[in-house]
């Protein structure tokens, strides 16, 4: 191995041994603390020199596989445990480490005096190395276990506070890791059928292979026109067979609709968890996910139409949701679910690298948003109703900076990070893809999440304080530093990829080989009106919120907007009722349907009552116990026989 | 190839025929006068005394089970000493085998006291 | 007064069944006279003998012995290895938990023997009459073996249930092989693979058979609807009992019902919309259900009921060229992950005899972390999360349904997986909550040592599936 490989090979090594040191040996809250971020940072160094290392090869030879050992070689099943690193894992590994190493610092403080440091800090490492497994696996079989590992972990997390029956707004953490990991092993399911169909079709699940030539992405183009019969669902290509399960994937980690209720209840957990979850891990891997097979997607424009269209919609109603939060932690939520739409809808129209762009703009603000709204919890003593807040500029005043920061980033307002990223997917929606009706609801999307943000500066930091039982305070300890390097990247990340240099664009073009781009006078104009609206639609916001009805605004209050709206609003508020419909049509119905198969199949339900309650009171149930026992194996014996007449019967005659 | 089967369906035929045929002549023909002495459970002409379903005890069973599991190995003998020239050595070795394992049964059956009545 | 000839015997090919049969009938006698608070010897000695047997396997000669009855190949040294194995891990869990309630008997491990004897006969089997021998041996002996906790009601209410249904299905199974016998003129697989009727009334005569083979060996591995048993038996079976007869007989079963696929060759077409009914029938059943069982035992037996459905999809993928490495694989991985569940479970009981619910998983991780890491372990598996051995066996079967071109199986197998995982989340979940007032469980070196073992087979497995493969390489 290379000295690049060594480098490559440290970036998830190390997360896992700060796993295993914290699992299995390490005691006290410091130490387990400094480990864990130790390791990730460690991670982080090994991803820049390898970062610098992939740099310095040129631009064909910037892919390189690790074969690291063979796991399965079972008849055409031959699936080498390799890591895989190129510029797109480069950017993601960057990502996952540097936020996560933020993240963890931050944690120090902010889980301080929790009753089981040990636990946290272990799984935080056991969630980064995952998400690194899955974004550096050079086959999808170790992607599925990256991808399994970072449900396994968020479930793990989410429910770290199990013994709080309720943490705002009337979410019970246990049920919310449980809602968690089972709305994405459906999206996992979907993951796992993909990979049948390309192993059966193409007998691998290597990306590239081992020469960077053989792995099935090389063998699509031949497979395109293979039509696959689905009987009466009509005939669909292969690969676009292959890609619709992708998506199904990608909806369940990505949260998009009409998965995406798990994410806002995912606040259960402590805060760090989520601002992982949101901005460096997890979420990102459905995005990471499509980029990655992006060959795929062009060749299959049915299922990228689908992208589009599910990444826009849900681009709206994360927006409109988060409109309608009073629970500060839930308004970011949606609004990831929002953001992650727009990159969705993004990698639907083609538009990769503009996707990756505001994936890692993103995943810096975001993580800025979430860890400063910590700050802010663990400064009010865990209150999160923003109703409750008010006048925090003048209490938190560093906290307040580096908020403003971010939502101006997150509004898309010039020159913060996130103007540019989005910018850029709206600029390829109007002018490359020509999509006018995605264009414009993104960009209305957009509007909304300037004005959603306007209001929550407005509602937490604006005027005086509401309640004075809280006694808001700022101490922010190893806090500081994660949120103002994170401030800074909010400011400065849309270097990146600035329009005319187009860095990352150039630094992505061996994996992903889009067309240079040119800047035209008329995406100047473009970007204007853009961020002229998005501005105005803050200032509105804040104008509203500020103002008179500030004062009004009460512990279990209606949102003002809420007068005009009505039953819209409360719509919004639901996450426009998806939950609802679930617990409805999915939830309640498959109880009854295990309730009545149990009854069905296991007359023993009864049976069992009758025979613990007479075990226990001997004598008169005795009688009643006997006559149920010979009733039940009877019946055990009839449906026994039913079985044997069906099997019989399809034998003799249909045999 | 259905026809093999014709004579076995005879068969049958003819005996529910004769089952059914000799019932119902015995119905239809003989007298049928009850008294108490027909209508007593036939015990090989003994008095009937108490009930059936009388409890007796678990050694009776006991015994019985070792007596038939016994009994059938018993039989695996008579078809061995009507060859157990042809057999030969073989043959010897494979029945001491099998009486050796009856042994380690009975000493195990003996060693627990199921063989002691008290 | 010609001499008749015996059928020559190769005694290497039997090597396993005649260590293990002839230690259980040696091991009865010598039990007689171990006191009976000592009988930790009768069980030392009987996990020598079936680590002998296990070592034996490599040694023993392929072929086929006794006038073509049994059988010993490269795939077979595998399914004996995995019986073999769950046999010594279970004598291990026995030996610790019937001891502490009180109820440990030499003849446990006797019976114990001779059940694994049957599961040895049963994988080995190469004719109808070997089959059903190894069906019937394994059968009676675990019939006592469910009902030696004897002054416990539940145990013996278990027992007898199983005895009925047993001899209703075994009745099933000699009817089956009395037909197929008749329309071909043969007991021997192989020879009855050559004279499988064409048409006519043989041909029905003989698939009604094979029907009623299926459903005699399908009772054993609780396939719905012959499933129903299940629950009940593995609730009331002392723990340890539960774990060896759920594996054990579980595999052993599977491995007739894969002989008897195979011998159908290419006429198991015939048969497979049955296997896939009752595949399907029983996965969702299986993890349908499971979700409102509290006991923890009869979670358990739901469970392993769904993953029989998962096994015979295997069976089915595997009628194809690519093999019987799906099934054989998920089955061992089953076998870890339940002897790591039920190990659990039986140390939690301790000397209780009360049956375990949901609840008393709760605040598991304060009293037990080592024990709950295992439990963890076990149920990641039972829900297929990698890298653990049970995801792999779900990957391994569905890709080969999906290979034999059974697309919509995969699919529903796949979401059943998906759907199943709730169940599993809920106990998860239920350990790392909560506080608990009951005592911290102390492990005895054997149980220690056991859950161990099969902790680091899930994982290890897991992450290194050929070592599967090389046991049956270190055989050829």
């Amino acid at each position: 191995m290379t000295q690049l490989s060594w480098f490559i090979a440290l970036i998830p090594a190390i997360p896992l041994l700060g796993f295993l040191l914290n699992a299995l040996f390490v005691k006290g809250e410091k130490a387990n603390g400094l480990i864990a971020s130790v390791a990730v940072a460690g991670a982080f160094g090994a991803a820049i020199a390898a970062v610098l290392g992939l740099n310095g090869l040129d631009e064909a030879s910037r892919q390189i596989s690790i074969p690291l050992w063979q796991w399965l070689a079972v008849g055409k099943l031959d699936v080498a445990f390799g890591l895989y690193y190129d510029p797109l894992t480069a950017v993601m590994t960057l990502l996952i480490t540097g936020v996560g190493t933020l993240i963890h610092i931050f944690s120090v403080t902010y889980m301080h005096g929790d009753a089981r440091p040990r636990r946290y800090f272990a799984y935080l490492n056991l969630f980064v190395f995952s998400m690194l497994m899955l974004v550096m696996s050079d086959n999808l079989l170790v992607l599925f276990l990256g991808w399994e590992g970072v449900g396994l972990c968020s479930f793990l997390l989410i429910g770290h506070w199990f013994e709080r029956k309720s943490v705002q707004p009337g979410i019970v953490p246990s049920e919310a890791a449980a809602k968690a990991f089972v709305v994405n092993r459906i999206g996992d399911a979907g993951l796992l059928l993909a990979m049948m169909l390309i192993l059966s079709r193409f007998g691998t699940l290597s990306f590239y292979g081992p020469d960077g030539n053989s792995g099935f992405f090389s063998k699509l183009s031949e497979a395109s026109f293979t039509m696959v019969n689905l009987g009466s669902l009509g005939t669909v290509s292969v690969v676009s067979g292959i890609a619709f399960l992708m998506i199904l994937a990608v909806v369940g980690k990505s949260a998009q609709l009409p998965l995406f209720v798990w994410l806002p209840d995912a606040m259960a957990g402590p805060t760090p968890v989520s601002a992982l979850i949101h901005a460096a891990t997890m979420v990102t891997a459905g995005v990471y996910l499509v980029v990655r097979n992006h060959m795929l997607f062009d060749l299959a424009p049915d299922a990228a139409t689908w992208l589009t269209i599910i990444g826009t919609m849900t681009a709206l109603i994360g927006a409109t949701a988060a409109l309608t939060q009073f629970d500060i932690k839930r308004v970011l939520a949606y609004s990831t679910i929002s953001q992650l739409g727009f990159m969705i809808a993004a990698t639907g129209m083609g538009a990769y690298t503009a996707a990756m762009y505001h994936l890692l703009t993103h995943g810096l603000f975001k993580a800025l948003l979430f860890l400063a709204a910590g700050a802010i919890i663990h400064g009010l003593h865990d209150v999160q109703d923003m109703r409750r807040m008010g006048g925090l500029a003048k209490s938190m005043p560093t906290i307040y900076r580096v908020y403003l920061v971010g939502a101006f980033a997150l509004a898309g307002i010039f020159p913060f990070a996130g103007f540019w990223s989005k910018d850029e997917i709206l600029v390829h929606g109007w002018f490359n893809a020509q999509s006018i009706t995605t264009t414009v609801v993104l960009l209305f999307s957009s509007l909304l999440t300037a004005f959603y943000m306007g209001r929550q500066i407005a509602l937490t930091f604006a005027g005086e304080a509401r309640d004075n039982e809280l006694h808001a305070h700022e101490h922010l300890g190893t806090m500081k530093w994660p949120l103002i390097l994170l401030a800074i990247g909010a400011v400065v990340g849309g270097l990146i990829n600035l329009p005319g240099l187009y860095t990352l664009h150039d630094w992505l073009r061996p994996v992903l080989h889009e067309p240079t781009e040119l800047y035209t006078v008329g995406m100047g104009v473009f970007a204007t009106i853009t961020t002229l609206l998005a501005a105005g639609s803050g200032y509105l916001a804040y104008r509203i919120y500020s103002g008179p009805a500030l004062a009004s605004i009460k512990s279990g209050a209606e949102d003002p907007a809420h007068y005009y709206l009505g039953d819209i609003w409360k719509g919004f508020e639901l996450g426009w009722g998806v939950d609802f419909v679930y617990q409805r049509f999915f939830v309640r119905p498959y109880r009854a349907l295990s309730e009545y198969v149990y009854e069905v199949f296991d007359v023993q339900a009864i049976d069992g009552i009758l025979v613990e309650g007479s075990a226990r009171s001997v004598g008169a149930l005795a009688r009643l116990k006997s006559q149920a026992q010979n009733g039940s194996v009877r019946t055990y014996a009839f449906v026994f026989l039913i079985g044997v007449v069906l099997v019989v019967g399809y034998m003799v005659f249909g045999a | 190839m259905l026809d093999a089967y014709v004579p076995l369906l005879a068969m049958v035929g003819i005996a529910v025929f004769i089952a059914v045929f000799v019932l119902s002549v015995s119905r239809i023909l003989g007298p049928q006068k009850a008294t108490v002495r027909k209508l007593a459970p036939y015990e090989s002409g003994m008095e009937p005394i108490g009930d059936a379903m009388a409890r007796f005890p678990i050694k009776f069973n006991l015994v019985a089970m070792l007596f038939i599991l016994f009994d059938v190995e018993v039989i695996f003998f008579f078809p061995y000493a009507l060859v157990y020239r042809q057999l030969g050595i073989p043959g010897l070795i494979e029945m001491g085998s099998f009486v050796l394992v009856l042994l380690v049964g009975l000493t195990y059956v003996w060693k627990k006291g199921a063989l002691t009545w008290d | 007064m010609a001499q008749i000839a015996l059928p020559s015997i190769d005694y290497m090919v039997i090597l396993q069944i005649l260590i293990i049969f002839g230690s259980a009938t040696a091991l009865l006698l010598i039990d007689l006279f171990i006191p009976a608070n000592q009988k930790k010897i009768t069980a030392l000695l009987a996990l020598g003998a079936t680590i002998g047997a296990l070592v034996a396997g490599p040694y023993s000669n392929s072929g086929v012995t006794m006038a073509n009855a049994v059988a010993f190949g490269s795939s077979t040294l595998i399914v004996n290895s995995i019986i073999l194995f769950a046999t010594a891990i279970s004598i291990l869990f026995a030996s610790d938990a019937m001891h502490k309630q009180g109820i440990e008997r030499g003849e446990t491990y006797v019976l114990m023997l001779l059940a694994t004897g049957g599961m040895l006969l049963l994988a080995q089997g190469a004719s109808l009459i070997t089959l059903f021998l190894g069906l019937e041996l394994l059968s009676i002996a675990l019939y006592i073996l469910t009902a030696i906790a004897y002054p416990r009601i539940a145990s013996e209410e278990a027992g007898l249930k199983y005895l009925i249904i047993g001899a209703f299905g075994a009745g099933f199974l000699v009817f089956g092989i009395a037909l197929t016998f008749g329309a071909t003129g043969s007991l021997v697989l192989s020879e009855i693979a050559t004279r499988i009727p064409v048409t006519g009334i043989e041909r029905s005569l003989f698939f009604t058979g094979i029907g009623l083979m299926l459903v005699g060996f399908g009772y054993k591995v609780s396939l719905v609807p012959f499933h129903m048993w299940t629950p009940d038996v593995y609730q009331g079976a002392p723990t340890s009992i539960t774990s060896f007869m759920a594996v054990g007989s579980k595999v052993a079963g599977f491995i007739a019902i894969i002989a008897l696929v195979q011998m159908l060759g290419a006429e198991a077409q015939v048969i497979t919309p049955v296997l896939m009914g009752i595949a399907v029938l029983t996965m969702l059943v299986g993890s349908i259900v499971a979700i409102n069982q509290t006991s923890l035992k009869r979670m358990l037996a739901y469970s392993s009921i769904s993953h029989a459905g998962f096994v015979l999809l295997g069976v089915l993928g595997s009628t194809q060229a690519t093999g019987l490495r799906a099934p054989i694989f998920y089955l061992a991985a089953y076998t870890l992950t339940n002897l790591a569940a039920f190990g659990v479970i039986m140390v939690l009981e301790g000397s209780e005899e009360r049956d375990l619910t949901l609840a008393d998983l709760t605040g598991l991780w304060t009293r037990n972390p080592w024990l709950t890491g295992i439990m963890a372990l076990a149920l990641l598996s039972l829900a297929g999360v990698p890298p653990t051995v049970g995801f792999l066996g779900k990957f391994l079967v569905i890709s080969a349904v999906w290979q034999s071109g059974y697309m919509w199986m995969a699919i529903i197998a796949a979401f059943a997986s998906a759907f199943a995982a709730f169940f599993y989340v809920r106990a998860l979940l239920s350990m790392f909550s909560g506080t608990t007032d009951r005592p911290r469980m102390t492990l005895d070196a054997r149980s220690s040592l056991a859950l161990l073992i099969v902790a680091v087979g899930i994982i290890a497995v897991g992450l290194m599936p050929w070592s599967i493969n090389a046991i049956a390489l270190a055989g050829s």
